[in-house]
């Protein structure tokens, strides 16, 4: 019965969509687990990947940019320990040295150039003069030179101002400065050894870095001057910013900021000899599978194996839903009435067994509703013809004639009698309808009938009627001794000739029921005979009888009472016949239980 | 019985509907595409020099860009130049040439920084098809012969130094005394030399003095340094010579009128006079100290001629033309631009 | 049983994976936007580009960091409006999806995009206050400026000091209004003001001369445009005799030679402005404007008054000698 309602709707999924929709949904779970676990995985790996490959990156930077500075610091070394010490400026120049020197390190030296602690210029290459009006003496980085003598002195980037330059170019050069012991003759006197390091040729070095996706690096020495920096020129300008205070109190090693609303991760890695640092930035955001192509690519994938598992799914519940299908159809038409409706077998093996279950009950059910037609078919028949012998024209035509000729020869008496008997005899038939009666009931019936026989057949024949007194309420067929005992006279006594014909009729209770016998020494049977009157055709009427073989008491004493109950025959030829009945020992109350009324 | 239908009942129908959807896209993609704006035929330049500040390829600069103005004007033809200077590394010129062909120059023309170190730049352009035209600072043969698309346009050494030499052996010849003047019978030279690693500087040194000496002219060489083709450089070792050799310097043999001024400058400082003076390029101020009797006389190239036989190949070459006739090529890719001697003109 | 409705839901479903199949892994439906490139062009007043070395270093920063195509146009001949106009209006026919200017004539240009506007973005660069043609504009207030000069050539110089304003002979915007600011303040402060065009063959030496000869006298030189300060240092240098009456040489430049003339002490006094950043700022507005994400925007930059001290102050290296 269906409830209406909401629920309702989902209780009609059918199989194949309640298959359908668990498998499709635990697929896509499944598939979403797996991609956003993988997707975490891999960023994360990537993210630690970059981290690593940046700091690589930030050290191999750090060892070019020292490589670098140790080169020009060499530089300083070779011209002073290896030129200036060992020359006499009073009678050799030095231009020759420096200039083999200054040759081989063109690309990143602008200038080399001695001065004397007053401030001229001893030798200078390539060939150059100091600015007019330039007093070198007072040029914070000489004093300082010439203060800490052991020291080689950096500057910070600046415009190449010492020398005359001619024409539209600047140069922006650091100043590698160092105390010099200058020799001449025999005096020593302090000087000042100076290399101008092409400001371009350190930007080489550290141009075109990138860290990660938009990462970078600069550098600033350790007073927090901007020493390089990708928009260096912006940041001086105004128009760019970066964090150099913070990156200036950072000591080596790795931090995290916050800068103008973007998370940064910060390498700090120091640049040996002039304290100079190097720092990496690079943003967290750039690390990111965030392409709208990946995104959609992912998209695709998840879509693509959903699409192939809901084939196969399709596929399979169709496999197995189907044949259900088509089951359920047979059964439809078989609920409809159609018992003859083909029952689909197919599908797997259980939908299989199921459908050659259905069809085997289908046959069954076919088969039983036959037997209960042929059961109540005849039943119907014994009915009528039980109906018809109550009625039978025969018995009652010749009991008729045997009144009148009574009457006619004055026997009021018998005549009366024969009346009153045969009144009886077919009340008792009747039984308003009833198939079974009293065991007394039946006895009176066949009482009624044994006297007017007697009549008829001018007491060739004596009966008793001898039944325990207890088997007088049980429940008895109707018309069941009648047509026995017609048997036994017509069989029987109808050729004894002295009149010692015998009919006893004993009715007994035993423990397995209850027991009619009718008994006579009349003719006997053969077998033959026995079984022709068992089997016979109940259609053949006894013209003087009632109309009911013996055949149809058995039949209807089984129908009634079943098959453990019956008849049975027993016969001597020459010597007598005893037919015995066998009923279920049923009072009235019990019987009419049994029917379950 | 149900009759078995495809798994979509309708093959077909699906495949059809499939097909519909792909050249939706198909379609859309297209239309999706870049419009080509269409302009006016345009050719695009990119010039890289070895140095901004060197007075000579200042003046070729100049006159390239006059002459791709008057291209524009005459052919209505927009040239787009572009120059850029390398400061002297040869790296930032490689960056140049690279960042030129990734904007889609159609030609470049190249003056090198390090001329032994051309073949990054001859295999970008090789790679990309973009011709080359190297000019004023030579690459060597075998680097030019990689492809057929490099041009090399530039002043023959030789032929400079001679015409050199010959402005002050003509003179010699005429008047002796105004090259000699202490009258010591042996003119006493000192010599600016270019940068070392330059083809021009030793061609131009050796035949400079060679024509001399060929000439019959005695000299002497006083001494001689690198002033890297830079006045500044030339200035400071003048003045250094100045100093050593007080009043016998006789004449200053330069590779370039550059360093010629820069010794004229250290003169001028020096408040000393009666020193020939003579350089080879022609440039502007060059030209104009020889008006101004500073300089004794120098070899002019033809700028305009230098600039518009660069031009010509360049906008030749960018259009996918034949070069012009009468543009005839040495090997079919070398250039010597024509040069004379200037000298002051004798009112 | 497959019903139509699955049909149809199967086909739809399958044609979307096939869809998304080419938006994701082709380039037909998305295409990888590689980084467009934004041509841009600008169009100076002058036939050389010697006044705009900084400005293009600029330019050229911010091109590389914004993925800009920089067209420098400079005029066939200087100061020419109408060959201005005519570059400005060539250079959008080729393509350009921006423009900068740098006007000769404000209000020639002016009238002329109002009668035919341009339809491209136009950033002006020194120009006189927001214009309505312009998208926006990136300007040093030259009036102000020549203000300030005249303001420290007062404070330095008495009253009686002859003034020379030397000028190279061609009229542009600027010039103008450089030149009505520095009248103002000067004669305010009672200057003598005497015009001296350098487009006649010699005339600043020829005004040179008549310091020394017939009678002495002295006098300052202001220049109005960087070409005759230039010229005017050259002569200074040249030749000794006009120096001892040349009380000051003052003007506005920010090219190389005359930060040198100021170095060599040739120029006193000299008005600098930043150049670097206003190329930088002109191509990035230009830049906006290619995009479309352009608003009316003015933005106003400083000027400086330095002396030959200056050069050496950090804050003033980095301005005029800007690293690449």
């Amino acid at each position: 019965m269906e409830q209406p309602g909401k629920r309702s709707w989902m209780r009609q999924f059918s199989i194949r969509t309640t298959i359908y929709v668990y498998f499709t949904v635990s697929a896509l779970v499944a598939i979403l687990l797996i991609g956003v676990s993988l997707y975490g995985r891999l960023t994360s790996q990537m993210t630690a990947t970059i981290q690593e490959e940046n700091q690589a990156l930030l050290n191999q930077v750090n060892l070019s940019v020292d490589a670098y500075l140790r080169t020009i610091m060499k530089l300083s070394d070779s011209l002073y320990y290896g030129v200036i010490k060992n020359a006499d400026l009073s009678a050799e120049t030095v231009n020759n040295e420096f200039t083999l020197l200054y040759d081989n390190n063109k690309e990143q030296v602008s200038n080399i150039a001695l001065l004397s602690k007053e401030g001229e210029l001893l030798e200078a290459v390539p060939a150059a003069r100091l600015k007019p009006g330039l007093d070198v003496t007072e040029e914070e980085w000489f004093q300082n030179t010439l203060e800490r003598t052991d020291n080689l002195h950096f500057t910070t980037p600046h415009v190449q101002y010492l020398f005359d330059s001619t024409g539209n170019q600047y140069r922006w050069v650091i100043t590698l400065s160092r105390a010099v012991e200058i020799t001449r003759g025999t005096a020593t006197d302090q000087g000042v050894l100076l290399i101008d390091i092409t400001y371009g040729s350190f930007q080489q070095l550290l141009d075109n870095i990138t860290l990660g996706n938009s990462g970078y690096l600069y550098v600033i020495s350790s007073g927090g001057d901007l020493i390089y920096h990708p928009r260096m020129q912006l940041i001086d300008a105004g128009l760019a910013e970066e964090n150099v205070q913070a990156a200036a109190s950072y000591r080596d090693g790795n931090y995290r900021e916050e800068y103008r609303g973007e998370t940064r991760d910060i390498s700090v890695k120091s640049v040996g000899y002039t304290g100079w640092k190097l720092i990496g930035v690079s943003p967290e955001r750039g690390i990111a599978l965030n392409n709208l192509k990946t995104k959609l690519f992912i998209v695709f994938i998840v879509a693509f194996v959903l699409y192939i598992l809901a084939l196969i799914n399709s596929y399979i519940s169709t496999r197995i839903t189907v044949p259900i299908q088509k089951l359920e159809k047979s059964v439809n038409a078989l609920e409809a009435g159609d018992l003859n409706a083909e029952i689909h077998i197919g599908g797997s093996y259980e939908i299989q067994h199921l459908g050659r279950s259905i069809r085997d009950m289908a046959e069954r059910i076919q088969t039983l509703m036959k037997d209960i037609v042929a059961e109540h078919e005849s039943k119907r028949k014994s009915e009528f013809d039980t109906l018809q012998s109550q009625i039978n024209p025969h018995f009652l035509y010749n009991t008729l004639d045997i009144i009148v000729w009574m009457i006619e020869n004055e026997q009021k008496d018998e005549a009366v009698k024969v009346v009153t008997a045969l009144a009886r005899f077919f009340r008792i038939s009747l039984s308003k309808g009833k198939s079974i009666i009293p065991v007394r009931d039946e006895l009176e019936h066949v009482r009624n009938y044994l006297m007017i026989q007697q009549k008829r057949f001018k007491n060739k024949f004596t009966y008793e009627i001898d039944a325990e007194p207890e088997t007088l309420e049980l429940c008895s067929l109707k018309l069941m001794l009648q047509p026995l005992v017609e048997n036994s006279i017509y069989h029987g006594m109808e050729f004894k000739m002295d009149g010692d014909g015998e009919i006893l009729i004993q009715v007994r209770r035993r423990e397995d029921g209850l027991w009619f016998t009718v008994g006579d020494n009349g003719l006997g049977m053969t077998e033959e005979q026995v079984e022709s009157l068992l089997t016979g055709e109940a259609a053949v009427h006894s013209s003087r009888g009632s109309g009911i073989g013996v055949k149809n008491v058995n039949e209807r004493i089984r129908l009634y009472f079943g098959e453990d109950y019956g008849l049975s025959i027993d016969s001597e030829p020459d010597e007598g016949t005893t037919v015995t009945i066998h009923l279920p020992a049923l009072t009235k109350e019990e019987l009419r239980e049994k029917e379950g009324l | 019985m149900k009759g078995t239908r495809g798994r979509f009942g309708n093959i077909k129908r699906f495949w059809k509907t499939v097909c519909l959807f792909c050249l939706l896209a198909l379609v859309c993609a297209g239309c999706g595409g870049s419009e080509k704006a269409e302009g006016l035929p345009s050719v695009r330049i990119g010039v890289s020099l070895y140095r901004g500040d060197d007075t000579f390829i200042n003046n070729i600069r100049g006159e390239l860009e006059k002459r791709a103005k008057a291209y524009e004007q005459e052919t209505g033809v927009k040239v787009h130049l572009d120059i850029q200077d390398a400061k002297g590394s040869q790296n930032t010129q490689n960056n140049q040439v690279e960042r030129f062909i990734s904007l889609g120059c159609d030609v470049v023309c190249i003056n090198m920084v390090d001329r032994t170190n051309v073949s990054i730049i001859i295999d970008k352009a090789m790679a990309a098809g973009v011709p080359v035209v190297f000019f004023n600072r030579q690459p060597v043969e075998e680097d030019m012969n990689r492809w057929d698309q490099l041009y090399y346009i530039g002043v023959d050494p030789k032929e400079s130094a001679v015409l050199q030499g010959s402005i002050v052996a003509d003179l010699y010849e005429e008047n002796p005394e105004q090259v000699d003047r202490n009258g010591d019978g042996v003119v006493s030279y000192v010599l600016l030399e270019g940068e070392s690693s330059h083809q021009d500087s030793v061609i131009r040194t050796e035949w400079s003095v060679q024509t001399l000496k060929d000439s019959g002219v005695p000299v002497e060489k006083l001494t001689g340094g690198i002033a890297n083709w830079e006045r500044s450089q030339a200035s400071a070792l003048m003045e250094q010579w100045l100093k050593e050799y007080p009043g016998r310097i006789e004449l200053v043999i330069s590779n370039n009128d550059d360093m010629a001024l820069g010794a004229i400058d250290a003169i001028e400082r020096a408040g000393v006079s009666g020193i020939s003076l003579v350089g080879i390029d022609g440039t502007v101020p060059g030209n104009e100290a020889v008006e101004q009797g500073t300089l004794l006389g120098t070899v002019a190239s033809d700028k305009e001629e230098y600039a518009g036989v660069m031009m010509d190949i360049a906008i030749a070459r960018a259009r996918g033309e034949e070069l012009p006739e009468d543009l005839v090529l040495e090997e079919g890719k070398y250039y010597w631009v024509s040069q004379e001697i200037v000298m002051k003109k004798e009112k | 049983m497959i019903t139509k409705r699955e049909k149809i839901i199967w086909a739809v479903y399958g044609a979307a994976l096939v869809l998304l199949f080419l938006a994701s892994s082709t380039d037909l439906i998305i295409k990888e936007r590689e980084n467009p490139v934004y041509p841009i062009s600008v169009v100076i007043e002058e036939d050389s580009d010697d006044q705009y070395v900084n400005f293009r270093k600029g330019m050229d920063q911010a091109a590389m960091e914004l993925n800009a195509d920089v067209s420098f146009i400079t005029l066939y001949e200087s100061s020419q409006a109408e060959q201005q106009l005519e570059m400005l209006r060539r250079e959008k026919q080729d393509g350009a999806q921006a423009l900068v200017v740098a006007p000769v004539d404000e209000g020639a240009l002016e009238t002329a995009l109002e009668a035919e506007p341009l339809e491209v973005p136009l950033i002006l660069s020194n120009g006189d206050g927001l214009a309505e043609y312009a998208s926006a504009e990136v300007s040093v207030d030259i009036r102000e400026m020549g203000r300030a000069l005249g303001g420290e050539v007062a404070g330095r110089h008495g009253s009686g000091e002859r003034i020379l304003l030397f000028e190279n002979g061609e009229e542009t915007s600027v010039k103008g209004r450089f030149e009505e600011g520095l009248r103002e303040s000067l004669s305010q402060a009672g200057f003598e003001l005497v015009s001296v065009s350098g487009d006649r063959e010699n005339g600043f030496r020829n005004a040179l001369e008549s310091l020394c000869y017939p009678a002495e006298q002295d006098a300052v030189v202001i220049a109005l445009d960087p070409d005759s300060l230039l010229e005017t240092a050259e002569l200074l240098e040249e030749s000794a005799r006009y120096r001892p009456y040349v009380k000051g040489v003052y003007g506005r430049g920010t090219s190389i030679p005359v930060l040198n003339a100021l170095d060599e002490g040739w120029i006193t006094g000299l008005c600098v402005t930043d150049d670097f950043s206003a190329g930088y700022l002109c191509a990035r507005l230009a830049v906006d404007g290619a995009r479309g994400t352009l608003k009316k925007t003015e933005i106003s930059l400083p000027f400086y008054y330095i002396e030959r001290e200056a050069l050496r102050e950090p804050r003033y290296e980095k301005m005029l000698y800007p690293i690449e």
